[in-house]
């Protein structure tokens, strides 16, 4: 069921990005196309990571599963871009299900490696083959053609609702039957079996559907780019960006990979405003995670609501 | 024909038989008391009935069909529910939350069917009052409750009752027991429990395990005036 | 294939394979005993190799061993410091997954701080007249570089078991890593021994990242491939045995070699699919804990 809030934050967010495609300059288009891609692709990997406990180094396997989707599909046949897009969740759902099955034979840190493995595996391969464009990677040409005018315009306000109704999509989930299952299994897997959950193939679930939302996240990012290679779809770059974003933001929580995106671009756009190099920045956000985590071992969001929860209660009384 | 049977199970961890060479028959309807020393193999033996453990060797039937590799979450909605020794609570879930997931997932209830069983489960148990609050801030009689409503809330054929009353006072016991004699007209029960009083009046039939192997299988009164029973328990 | 060549292959394949080990090596011993996914192993192996090339680049005329040593007291003095100063408090949440987080942020603070002060820039390590030098056997040419590598490996291996199995200190390492409640109890230094295998097992990555530098050239983001690395070999090792890392090292390394003289453009994706396929294989047998 949609609660009213619900529906009336999914108006506003259509508003938001008819407003943002029309309004904003094509710069700022950009970078609100890099943060909400980063920010969809957090939101996944935090299903993944933080609800079903599913802790993956190879996020970057469906980022480029996503990115080589879209330019292959479009580049040899005449089905127009929009439509690619929305078949992008659907092809790599259906190679995540076997892959999937796969590595759920692993569990834990042989979990994490073996998804990071594979993604590595899955870089190589198209390096190796010529027909994927092999280590100088693709050029947009939906059916042959060079792409004209600013695809930014769109994508932004796709991405831009895309990220408000993920929101609401996730809420729903996580107050309906099959949320809660997701619940019990974090709190207790075995528990959770026996009170007839099939607890593999909800993994399996959460694993295709997270895998195929990244996917379609960075279908998005790259339509906007126009081109693609394989170092930049398949590096563990995105495997460390996202997980900077929901640890510091508040892992299994919806509202901490917003936090967390906030203060990842926020901080690098200013500080290579003010003359830092991308070293600097770095090294910045690594100090930030390691005092977050000693600190607010939860993530900035939790500890944020703990402090307000104690600070309301303290005022009762 | 017997609702639940086990075909000569062993399990073994390492070379410890934990189980050994089990047969036993329940009947549909049938209250069995589960009884034996610490360490008799009485936890592990339900664990195979659940399919939390695979055994060894030997075969474990239901409607007298095998069902031996089934896993734990398909004998739950096949009508097999245990009440853990240990409670499988999940703390940070409500207590109606706890009782919502084997009544959705075990007994395949939606919508109103799903929420007045629930209800009843609850109502049942006595846990109504504290339907929302978190499980893992309950004490230990309302965990064992809240355990047993669990079990309850899958509609079991056959429910596995693992030391349910231990650790409560004689009126908490009488309190638990009257739950379990509401549920059993129309299931089986086995009853691990190592309180004799628990047990009398709600379990026709004992049966005696110890090292792994049972030992003793039989009407309450027979079994209980035994003298292989005593040595067992005195270690004469 | 001449038995010749064969030979050349299978020697490739050792001295390969007995870096690969050795990249490992710190790892497996950091994981076996302080039960934490060290992310920034990379990270020390990258600085083991600039420990390296800035000594030389200070004093050309410091020998080899001395080089060698040097790197691995920078790398063991950085590992012990960062396990006293951050891993150790992470570890106090009783929380794996937060503890390897940490060392995540470690090890871009590293990375980053390496690449500020040093440049992004490739580099290797030139060890003078010995890069070419080469000797023949029964018509067989092979370099001695790759020899004297394989032999710091070894080295390495040998004396790494002899600490853990034949010292005290090692005792007290195996006792802490089986279980630590109890080993405290009757007088084990817990902290102690953590800062004593995380400086050990960062310097076992400084001579691997030496080893590195020596072959190929490295650059201060090299660390995520170097992690990646001594990933697979722990893993397929099963986490924190030695042996079977120096086993894993070995099979990597001849994979790798032999993939690359059947297909030029191998690359390492026989070497992450051989991994891989054993690694699914062995959980599917339940052959993983
Ligand atoms: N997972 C396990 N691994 C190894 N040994 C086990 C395991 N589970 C049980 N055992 C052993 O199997 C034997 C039977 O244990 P079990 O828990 O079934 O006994 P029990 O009859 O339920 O005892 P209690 O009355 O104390 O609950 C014991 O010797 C126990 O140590
Ligand atoms: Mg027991």
């Amino acid at each position: 069921m949609m609660k009213k809030v619900e529906f009336v934050a999914l108006a506003v967010g259509a508003i938001a990005a008819i407003c943002a495609a029309i309004f904003l300059d094509s710069g700022l288009q950009f970078l609100l196309c890099e943060v909400l891609v980063l920010f969809l692709m957090a939101q996944m990997w935090n299903l993944a990571a933080g609800y079903a406990g599913q802790i993956s180094f190879g996020p970057q396997m469906f980022v480029g599963l996503g990115g080589y989707a879209l330019y292959m599909i479009s580049n040899n046949t005449t089905i127009p871009v929009w439509v690619v897009m929305a078949l992008v969740p659907i092809v790599v759902g259906l190679l995540a299900i076997p892959l999937g099955m796969v590595v759920f034979h692993l569990k834990h840190a042989y979990f994490a490696i073996g998804t990071w493995v594979a993604a590595e595996i899955a870089f190589q391969f198209v390096i190796k083959t010529p027909s994927l464009g092999g280590s100088s990677g693709l050029v947009l040409r939906p059916g042959g053609e060079m792409v004209e005018g600013y695809p930014e315009k769109t994508v932004v306000a796709v991405a831009l609702f895309a990220s408000v109704a993920l929101i609401v999509a996730l809420r729903m989930f996580l107050r309906s039957r099959l949320g809660l299952a997701v619940l019990a299994v974090r709190d207790n897997e075995t528990g959770a079996e026996a009170t007839g959950i099939n607890v593999r193939r909800l993994h399996l679930a959460l694993y295709t559907l997270t895998g195929a939302g990244i996917a379609t996240a960075a279908a998005l990012y790259y339509s906007t780019t126009l081109f693609l290679t394989p170092l930049d779809a398949f590096q563990a770059k995105w495997a460390v960006e996202l997980m900077f974003i929901v640890v510091v933001g508040g892992l299994g929580t919806l509202t901490g990979p917003a936090i967390g995106v906030a203060l990842f671009i926020g901080l690098r756009e200013f500080m290579t405003a003010n003359g830092y190099s991308g070293d600097q920045y770095w090294i910045i956000m690594g100090v930030l995670a390691i005092a977050v985590l000693l600190l607010l071992p939860q993530g900035i969001w939790p500890a944020l609501t703990t402090f307000y929860t104690r600070m309301t209660r303290g005022n009762t009384q | 024909m017997a609702i639940l049977a086990t075909e000569n199970v062993s399990r073994q961890f390492g070379s410890v038989f934990a189980v050994e060479r089990v047969d036993l028959t329940l009947n549909a309807g049938e209250s069995v008391g589960l009884i034996g020393p610490n360490g008799a193999g009485k936890t592990t033996l339900l664990s195979l009935l659940t399919g939390d453990l695979r055994p060894s060797s030997g075969k474990i039937l239901m409607d007298g069909k095998d069902v031996t590799s089934l896993p734990l979450y398909a004998r739950v909605r096949a009508g097999i529910a245990r009440a853990a020794q240990i409670p499988k609570t999940f703390s940070r879930l409500s207590v109606r939350e706890n009782v919502s997931l084997p009544a959705f997932f075990g007994a395949g209830l939606a919508g109103d069917a799903a929420s007045e069983w629930i209800d009843e489960v609850l109502e049942m148990s006595g846990l109504s009052d504290r339907a929302g609050k978190q499980a893992g801030a309950l004490g230990l009689l309302d965990r064992k409750r809240l355990e047993l409503a669990k079990a309850v809330a899958s509609k079991p054929r056959v429910l596995l009752l693992d030391e349910v009353a231990a650790g409560l006072t004689e009126p908490e016991i009488a309190s638990i027991k009257e739950v379990i004699l509401r549920l059993q007209p129309n299931r089986a029960i086995v009853w691990v429990e190592h309180i004799p009083f628990a047990l009398q009046g709600v379990c026709s039939r004992i049966v005696v395990m110890d090292k792994g192997s049972k030992l003793l299988d039989g009407p309450f009164d027979e079994v209980w005036a035994s003298e292989t029973l005593q040595s067992t328990y005195m270690g004469t | 294939m001449t038995a010749a060549q064969f030979t050349v292959l299978i020697f490739q394949g050792l001295t390969l394979g007995g870096l690969y080990a050795m990249i490992g090596a710190g790892l497996a011993l950091n994981y076996g005993i302080l039960k934490v996914l060290q992310l920034a192993h990379g990270e020390y192996i990258t600085y083991g190799a600039f420990a390296a090339i800035g000594a030389i680049a200070l004093f050309p005329n410091l020998p080899f061993p001395l080089v060698l040593l040097l790197a691995f007291l920078a790398c063991a003095l950085l590992g012990a410091a960062a396990q006293l100063l951050i891993v150790e408090r992470a570890m106090a949440h009783r929380n794996e997954v937060v503890a390897m987080l940490v060392t995540f942020g470690l090890a871009v603070v590293l990375r980053d701080s390496l690449a500020e002060f040093a440049g992004a820039d490739l580099r290797g390590l030139s060890v003078g007249s010995l890069a070419q030098a080469n000797f023949t056997i029964a018509g067989i040419t092979l370099g001695v570089l790759p020899l004297v590598s394989l032999g710091i490996a070894l080295t390495s291996f040998l004396l790494l078991a002899l600490l853990i199995f034949r010292t005290r200190l090692g005792m007290e390492i195996r006792a802490v890593s089986d279980m630590p409640d109890i080993a405290a109890l009757v007088g084990a230094r817990v902290k102690r021994t953590h800062i004593v295998v995380a400086a050990l097992s960062a310097g076992l990555a400084a001579i691997a990242g030496v080893l590195l530098a020596m072959r190929s050239s490295i650059s201060p983001y090299s660390g995520l491939d170097s992690l990646l690395i001594a990933f697979e070999v722990v893993v397929l090792g099963g986490l924190g045995s030695i042996r079977g890392v120096l086993l894993a090292g070995l099979l990597l390394g001849m994979t790798q070699v032999i993939s690359t003289w059947a297909d030029n453009s191998a690359g390492l994706f026989y070497v992450h699919l051989v991994f891989f396929v054993v690694l699914v294989f062995r959980a599917k047998t339940g052959k993983l804990q």
